[in-house]
This record gives structure tokens, sequence and C-alpha cells, in this order.
């Protein structure tokens, strides 16, 4: 096995990816009927106001209808909750990850771009090329598993990353210093927020922190362990605050940070349950497993 | 049922699989550096990457509208109430302020999402400037519409679309 190999397409558990798609798909109804909820009602928006991506354009999708976002609701729900399931990982996987594109950019087709969905949009291009995966398959190691896990978590090492040469690119060498973080909580005052706009010291110290961070997230990949775990709380923590402050969440991205935890170990929980005593032994061996349930 | 074991993938599968994540890694990549919006998903990861002066002001759109009532209220640019939250407006900004007869789809979108309401006379796009520091607050109007048939407003029929 080559370097690139071990690094890009490591033989992974196919647990992992049954628990990803169980979390990831259970995680599009929270998505469509919670997060991204403006599809439905940019069905009624005039045409005139209606912008396009390039992607609409490439896949023709026509601008959303009253009738057509309601369709595409039901499409996503359906075909997501089979996914969940583990069942027709490929034609449900594909199927829920083109609805999700149609129905993301369309929340995005009138002006306002996000960029907490990349990473997501990833997971369900790639989740189905694993193909048939179950929980019980702790010990079933897998390149395909292991690739698509890799991708899911390049995709949230990517959205970091590229944060901060965005900040490079649009704000400049002096974006740390600056008022970005007060220019939002004027904006969107939340919380302990207003307090902490009132703190011109602590905004840059946060934005420094921030910017520092993004920067250095690539290390994600190559972190194990204890290390990677500090690692992933401080990115919770981070988007917990920012919720705090701004009641901006990234919850998108944070359900693919889940991709870099050891997510198989879950399958020996499930065996220490009282319905299978006579496998409680065996509960144990999993987590001890070395290189397969390592938390890569 | 469970396996064990290791799959491996031949040369084929680990071909595609590391050219697609070469092409995805350079696209967006290249989105954040030289791409704009419209290359969504790929497009710059841009979120708070402006850069505000510590002595700046901060531009917050409103829109406002005179009612059959003779009431001026607020439009509730969000996308639980009128349908279209006030950042999409602050992007189309620029097309509201050259073409005000958009603002005739803002009384469109309003009939249709919000019936029971007081339809809509005139509609005002206003820009409130505030200073960091001193907090001192300026509204300027940016864009006037007095709506076509503000009981059964028509859609303006202005072409959308990418630019």
């Amino acid at each position: 096995m080559t370097a690139v190999e071990r690094f890009l397409a490591p033989a992974l558990p196919q647990a992992r990816v049954a628990w990803l798609r169980r979390v990831v798909y259970a995680f599009v109804w929270l998505d469509v009927l919670w997060i991204v909820t403006d599809p439905i009602p940019h069905g009624d928006v005039p045409p005139s106001l209606y912008r396009g991506l390039v992607v609409r354009s490439f896949l023709h999708l026509p601008p959303p209808s009253h009738t057509y976002v309601r369709v595409l609701l039901v499409v996503i729900l359906l075909s997501s909750a089979v996914a969940a399931t583990g069942r027709l990982p490929r034609l449900a996987g594909w199927l829920c990850a083109v609805a999700m594109l149609d129905w993301v950019s369309n929340a995005f087709a009138y002006s306002k771009v996000d960029h907490d969905h990349f990473a997501l949009i990833v997971a369900l291009f790639v989740l189905p090329t694993a193909g048939r995966a179950r929980v019980g398959d702790v010990d079933l190691g897998s390149q395909a598993a292991g690739w698509a896990v890799r991708m899911v978590q390049v995709g949230a090492v990517c959205i970091y990353f590229l944060s901060a040469w965005a900040k490079m690119r649009f704000g400049g060498p002096g974006w740390a210093s600056g008022a970005t973080l007060i220019w939002a909580l004027t904006r969107r005052p939340n919380g302990i927020g207003p307090w902490v706009g009132s703190h011109p010291a602590l905004t840059h110290a946060l934005q420094w922190t921030v910017l520092v961070a993004e920067f250095s997230s690539p290390v994600l990949l190559w972190l194990r362990g204890r290390a990677l775990y500090a690692a992933l709380l401080f990115w919770a923590g981070f988007h917990l605050s920012t919720y705090l402050m701004l009641k901006i969440h990234f919850l998108p991205l944070v359900v693919c940070l889940l991709s870099f935890l050891p997510l198989e170990r879950l399958s020996g929980l499930r065996r220490l349950r009282p319905a299978t005593p006579r496998r409680g032994g065996r509960a144990h061996p999993r987590a001890a497993s070395g290189e397969l349930s390592s938390a890569r | 049922m469970t396996g064990t074991g290791s799959r491996t993938l031949g040369p084929s599968g680990l071909l595609w699989r590391f050219a697609t994540t070469v092409a995805v890694v350079t696209t967006v990549a290249l989105g954040t550096l030289v791409g704009n919006d419209d290359w969504w998903p790929f497009a710059p990861m841009s979120q708070y990457a402006f850069a505000v002066r510590n002595d700046g002001v901060i531009n917050s759109l409103t829109m406002d509208a005179l009612t059959v009532d003779g009431d001026v209220v607020r439009v509730p640019l969000s996308k639980e109430r009128i349908g279209i939250e006030r950042a999409e407006v602050e992007g189309q900004a620029p097309r509201i302020i050259a073409h005000p007869a958009l603002l005739q789809d803002i009384a469109v979108l309003h009939a249709r999402r919000l019936p029971d309401e007081p339809a809509y006379t005139t509609i005002w796009l206003r820009n409130t400037s505030t200073q960091i520091g001193t907090g001192a607050a300026t509204v300027r109007t940016l864009a006037t519409w007095d709506v076509r048939e503000p009981t059964h407003p028509q859609p303006s029929g202005i072409p959308g679309g990418r630019p």
C-alpha cells in the first residue's frame, strides 16, 4: 500500500460508514425541516428575484415553484429515510444527494450563499460509494469505506482552511484586528453577544484565535487519539459559542466532524445491552482492536 | 450477519477515487482563491471574511411599506414571514436600486405569503448606517415603488436568472 493509498483510502471498518449514514441521513431531516427551510417559501417568490447558480444551470434545474419545492421535500425525506436504514445504499443515497443539491442550491439561489454545507454535500455524494455496510461490520475493514470517511473529513477541513484563506482574500491581512465580529454582533445580537461586542480587545483575541485555528485545521487529518479529540472539542466549542453569541451554528459541518470519531465503537455498546447478555463479554475487544477502530 | 477481514480496492477503484479527491479539492480551493458565490458548492468560504474598520460604519437594509390602511409598517424580511431574507435583499440591493419595479415583486410575495395583512401601496428600500463607537445612526431611502394594483398585485415580469 502506498503512502497516498494509506492516507486517502485506509481500510476502515464498514461499521463506521453504517453509523455515519444513520447520523448524516437523519440530519438531512433536521436540515430540511428546521435549518434550510427557505426553499418552501422560495417556491412563492416571483422569478424576477431568482438569481440561480452555475450548478443549477448545469443540471437544468428550473426556478423553484410552489409545487416543485413540495415534491422535492417529499423525495428528500423518503430517500434519506431509506438510506439511513442502510437499504439501497447507492440508489437511495444518490437520489438523496442530487435532491439535496437541488434543495440547498435553491436556498442559495437568491443572492445569499452560506458555506456551511460543503462537507455535507460531499458526504451525501461519497457515502453511497461505500456500498452495503452494516453496523455489525466492525471487523470488516474496507478501503471503499475508508475513502468515503476520508472525503467527509477532507470536506470539513476544506471549510475551515478555506475560510481563513477567504479572510485574507476579502478582508486582507488586517482582518483579525478589525471589527468584523463587532459588526456581526451588532446585526445579530444574542445572549452574551452584546457584552462581548463592547470589548474590542476581546473580539480581536477571538478573531486571532479563529484565524490561527482555521489555518491549522489540516492537522486534523493527521492527529490521532487524545490530540484529535481535543481539536474536535475545540471546534465543537467554537460552533457552540457562535451559536450562543450570533445564533449561527454550522450544524451541517459539525455533523461531518463525527467522521473523525471511531463511530464503530457504538456497535460494541449495542452488544452490551441486556437483550444480548450472552455476548456481553465481547464488548471490550472492539475498543482495543488497534488499527481498525482507532480514531483517525 | 457480520464480516471480518479487509476489502481492498482494485487499481481502477483507487484511480477514480483519487481523481475525484484531486478534482474536488482543487475546485473548492480555486473557488475560494478566484471564484465567487455563483460557484456554489465550490463558492468562496467567505462568510464574515470581509474586514470592518474599527471606526467604520455598519450598514443594515430595511424595507418599509405604506399599507392600504394608511399605516407605515416594517416589511418582515425573513423566510418565516414574507419568504425572503434581509441578506437576500441586501445581495440584490444594487438591482433593486437600478430597477425599483422589483419591489412590485415584494408586494406580490407579501400578497401570496401573508394574505391576511393589509396590502402594500408603496414600498421603500432603506439603509441604516450605524457608526461603530458612537452608535449614531443615519437612515437613507435607496428606492421607492408605488405598487400597481395593490390589492391584486401582478409580478413585474423582470427576468431573473444568473447575471
